[in-house]
């Protein structure tokens, strides 16, 4: 009966695994760039930075690793996590396995909020994540309030009032950036499909933000698992289900929201990585959430550093490999489980 | 052990209007009548998946709606009518998640649970799927497993909704049987919605008839399955009379063929 | 009518053999095709010559085209200082300079021309640029009877020759002449002065969210190198790339270059010589990115960002 359930030990083993694999990764991240920088010098700048001590490696590599390459890496970590249990989460309450985290419309609200402010003021650091956050924020509020109602499933009434609002702001974002002239247009549709290059300052606020959503969808994981078998059967045995659907569906769009509005809409990390894990680990919750944090972080990881070395000094758009690994990834997903 | 009181409910319109009745333990009870009748909303109500409108539904002196989730899931089994899984959760992985009423919400399933889980499984007589996914069972296979689910917190009283609805007739009787010998060797209650009047006639030992929302009928069996009441309930020719065999009422649909006109 | 009085001709036999309704009916068609003709653009009674475009287009032009219309902001400044105020009929809603621009018809914006408008206009000859990719538009023009004429301008010599091709094709080659002069003698005063000094790096940035810097064949690459810099971004084939923070720090500019419409430099480039230095200029756009004749303006503004010490009196804003 061992592979029939999620025992403790099976999660420490995956979990584990998969802790280990990011860090390597991450570690490599760190060297490899449009300039290679070996791994001893990266350790040396950052003990600089934290103890204080001496700092024999270039200026311009420690201004490398410090304030480019190491605040990317961990965005890159954050986003990629905060997109993969974001969609684990809705393909558990949507009861759908083919959900992602830009269903409901929260990424279309982020683009309408940051384009806007990339049109009038152009594409200021701090401005444009606030203004798409606000954006996803409206379209969170928005969505819930559609999708309430006493009658009919909460999944159904969710998509709908999702795919409603979603197409309405595709429009409006499509509209914006005919209307945009010149490189403010290149600016918009480079956000568009994913831009890692957030400002240092925003990681730690994300990263908290994120950390506390991941942590509530976990804190359901177990009611997840018994919604995921119908919401009625879900109450009968005891979850409360519409404490948790509240708590699950903010906490997913939340971070999906802030994830979108600091590094834009990056696609397939949030439809494939919970595909992937359920297929290795089970369907169990408990596992899958934290599962797809951490490999959705290595996904990321590996596709932004492929981003930004494949054509060095150049960089391609992190969303154009996430499609390109994720789509082949897909049909092979799809193949192995019809 | 189960008290009904007044009961109504209502969605856009009115479902449930002023239903009363109260149900000792070790009983089977069959609740019957024409679709749209509020059978089903009857079932939600009493395991507290809904809240009564009007009414009130206690169990063992308690009221059903004032527990939480988790004492009233501990106290009530509910099986639905179909559950579409579409995620490969393994048939152990199920059933375990009816012992969810019993552990703490962050945890992890303990021994008990798993004890308790496998002799499920052995009531049903669905061990030997335990390890295969749930979307791989048949219609029978499935039900059984449902049920089996609903009985993992040993709860005191079941409820069917519609049970044996898309089962063959092996299946059907097989079904019934697990839920009387649940009853009769469990100490467990169970109220069964079906379509099946004739195995309610054999299994049940009490039955209702519900009509429009409202309570037409609540008595023993053999009682209830009276032809005048059940055609005035159902608007449909039928006949009653004995199984010879068994000796339980027999429900018959009397079809009246119109005379098919020759063509000259 | 009645029948014309027969000449004792031998078109007579002919003059028979036509009725008198048919004759009318000559005269109409005759007159109605001399009318429709003079009406009709592009088909001048005053001629048509071939010329060949920067593109290497075969094309048929007015020898004296009359009612141009121009399709970009810098061929509007080039027509403008070649004397051609009176002959332009319509220019781009992006076409500012000089102030006279600002009062001719509206044809739409850079991307997308107004075909029909220009049709309405009865223009004669258009100019377009390739720098605003309206090639779409080029052909349907064409089938319209327009001729469109195709500047290519990839460095500051590129401009002069086109201001040359200009003057000519409209008759103003005496000014193009005069102009060229004038351009060439001051890139020679820059060229003199900077000859001699270190060239500082130059990072010139279109866009700062991504970076988006400019490659070895474009014409700012030119400018640059007229104003005694050299590009940190000299070897990248292509025009526009999106390039990395990294790179852009490890390439330690000594002066940086923004868009006018950016704000601030970026945080992560603060650390740069010349982020520290405050080396970082916003120069006009229109001076820079126009391959037009205030482009001498663009490298000499940049000459002076570059060497402060070499030209004085003119310093660009700074931050």
């Amino acid at each position: 009966m061992a592979r029939a359930r999620l025992t403790p030990r099976r999660m420490v083993i995956m979990l584990g695994t998969l802790l280990v694999v990011l860090i390597v990764l991450l570690l490599a991240a760190c060297t490899i760039g449009s300039e290679h920088i070996p791994l001893a010098d990266v350790a040396r700048t950052v003990g600089a930075k934290l103890f204080g001590s001496q700092n024999e490696v270039s200026r311009e590599n420690s201004i490398i690793i410090l304030a480019i390459r190491l605040p990317r890496v961990l965005l890159a970590i954050v986003v990629g996590a905060a997109l993969s249990s974001a969609g684990a989460a809705y393909q558990a309450l949507l009861r759908n396995p083919l959900a992602d985290p830009y269903i409901l419309g929260v990424s279309t609200g982020a683009a309408v909020g940051a384009i806007t402010a990339t049109l009038v003021v152009g594409s200021s650091p701090l401005i444009r994540p606030a203004a798409g956050f606000s954006g996803a924020l409206v379209t969170i509020a928005v969505v819930y309030a559609l999708g309430e109602g006493r009658r009919g499933s909460i999944s159904e009434r969710l998509v709908l009032a999702g795919v409603i609002v979603n197409a309405l702001l595709s429009s409006v974002v499509i509209f914006m950036v005919t209307a945009a002239a010149g490189t403010r247009q290149r600016s918009v549709l480079s956000w568009l499909i994913g831009d890692l290059g957030a400002e240092w300052t925003l990681i730690p606020f994300v990263a908290v933000l994120v950390g506390i959503g991941i942590a509530v969808i976990y804190a359901n994981a177990r009611s997840l698992n018994l919604m995921m078998t119908g919401e009625e059967e879900a109450s009968a045995l005891g979850v409360e289900v519409r404490r948790a659907k509240i708590a699950v569906y903010l906490a997913a769009s939340l971070i999906t929201g802030a994830a979108v509005a600091v590094s834009g809409v990056i696609g397939f990390v949030g439809l494939i990585i919970p595909h992937a894990v359920r297929l290795a680990g089970g369907s169990d919750n408990r596992l899958v959430i934290p599962a797809s944090a951490l490999a959705g972080g290595a996904f990321l990881l590996i596709s932004d550093t492929v981003a930004r070395t494949i054509i060095a000094p150049r960089e391609l758009h992190i969303g154009v490999i996430t499609a390109f690994i994720g789509a082949p990834f897909f049909i092979v997903l799809l193949r192995r489980t019809t | 052990m189960l008290e009904v009181r007044n009961l109504s409910f209502s969605y856009e319109r009115p479902v449930l209007n002023d239903v009363s009745f109260s149900l000792g333990s070790g009983e089977l009870l069959a609740v019957l009548g024409p679709n749209g009748s509020g059978k089903s909303t009857l079932l939600k109500l009493i395991a507290g998946i809904e809240t009564p409108g009007a009414g009130v539904v206690s169990m063992e002196g308690r009221d059903v709606s004032s527990l939480s989730r988790r004492e009233a899931a501990r106290a009530i089994g509910y099986v639905a009518q179909e559950s579409i899984v579409r995620f490969p959760l393994s048939v152990l992985e199920f059933v375990l998640q009816g012992r969810f009423a019993h552990g703490r919400l962050l945890g992890f399933e303990s021994e008990e649970d798993e004890r308790e889980t496998i002799r499920a499984l052995e009531l049903t007589e669905t061990v030997e799927f335990a390890e295969r996914k749930i979307t791989e069972l048949s219609g029978g296979e499935r039900q059984r497993v449902m049920i089996a689910r609903a009985i993992a917190s040993r709860p005191r009283l079941l409820v069917l909704d519609e049970p044996v609805a898309n089962l063959d007739i092996a299946h059907q009787v097989k079904v019934f049987q697990l839920v009387k010998s649940l009853v009769a060797d469990e100490a467990m209650t169970a109220v069964v919605v079906t379509h099946e009047l004739n195995l309610a006639a054999e299994f049940a030992s009490l039955a209702m008839l519900l009509k429009q929302g409202s309570l037409v009928a609540f008595a023993s069996t053999a009682e209830v399955m009276h032809e005048d009441l059940l055609r005035s309930v159902f608007e449909a020719e039928l006949h009653v009379d004995r199984n010879p065999i068994t000796g339980a009422p027999r429900i018959t649909p009397l079809i009246q063929s119109a005379p098919i006109s020759a063509r000259s | 009518m009645y029948p014309v009085p027969r000449k004792p001709t031998a078109q007579s036999s002919v003059g028979r053999r036509l009725s008198s309704r048919s004759k009318a009916f000559t005269l109409f068609a005759i007159c109605a095709t001399v009318t429709l003709v003079n009406c009709s653009p592009g088909l001048q009674t005053q001629g048509t010559v071939t010329v060949v475009d920067e593109i290497g287009r075969t094309i048929r032009v007015p020898v004296h085209p009359k009612r141009i219309v121009s399709l970009a902001p810098s061929v509007t400044e080039m027509l403008f200082a070649l004397g051609l105020n009176d002959r332009i009929v319509g220019v781009t809603s992006y076409c500012d300079y000089p102030p006279e621009a600002t009062e001719k018809e509206r044809v739409g914006d850079t991307l997308r021309p107004g075909v029909e408008r220009i049709i309405g206009l009865r223009s004669d000859l258009v100019v377009a640029s390739t720098s605003s990719q309206v090639e779409q538009f080029v052909y349907r023009l064409e089938q319209a009877g327009v001729p469109v004429y195709a500047s290519n301008p990839r460095s500051v010599d590129d401009v002069l020759e086109s201001l040359i091709k200009l003057g000519g094709i409209t008759g103003r080659e005496g000014r193009a002449k005069e102009l060229t002069r004038e351009f060439r003698s001051r890139l020679d005063t820059v060229a003199r002065q900077i000859d001699a000094a270190d060239r500082p790096r130059v990072l010139f940035l279109l866009g700062v969210g991504p970076l988006i810097t400019i490659g070895r064949h474009t014409f700012i690459d030119d400018i640059i190198n007229r104003a005694g810099g050299e590009s940190v971004t000299k070897d990248l084939e292509t025009d526009y790339p999106q390039y990395s923070f990294e790179s852009a720090v490890a390439s330690r500019p000594e002066v940086i270059f923004l868009q006018s419409g950016d704000t601030d430099l970026p945080n992560r480039l603060k650390q740069t010589p010349a982020g520290v230095s405050g080396r970082v200029y916003h120069l006009d756009d229109a001076l820079l990115l126009r391959p037009g004749p205030r482009v001498i303006d663009g490298v000499e503004k940049m000459a002076a960002c570059l060497h402060p010490q070499l030209f004085p009196e003119s310093v660009g804003n700074n931050r």
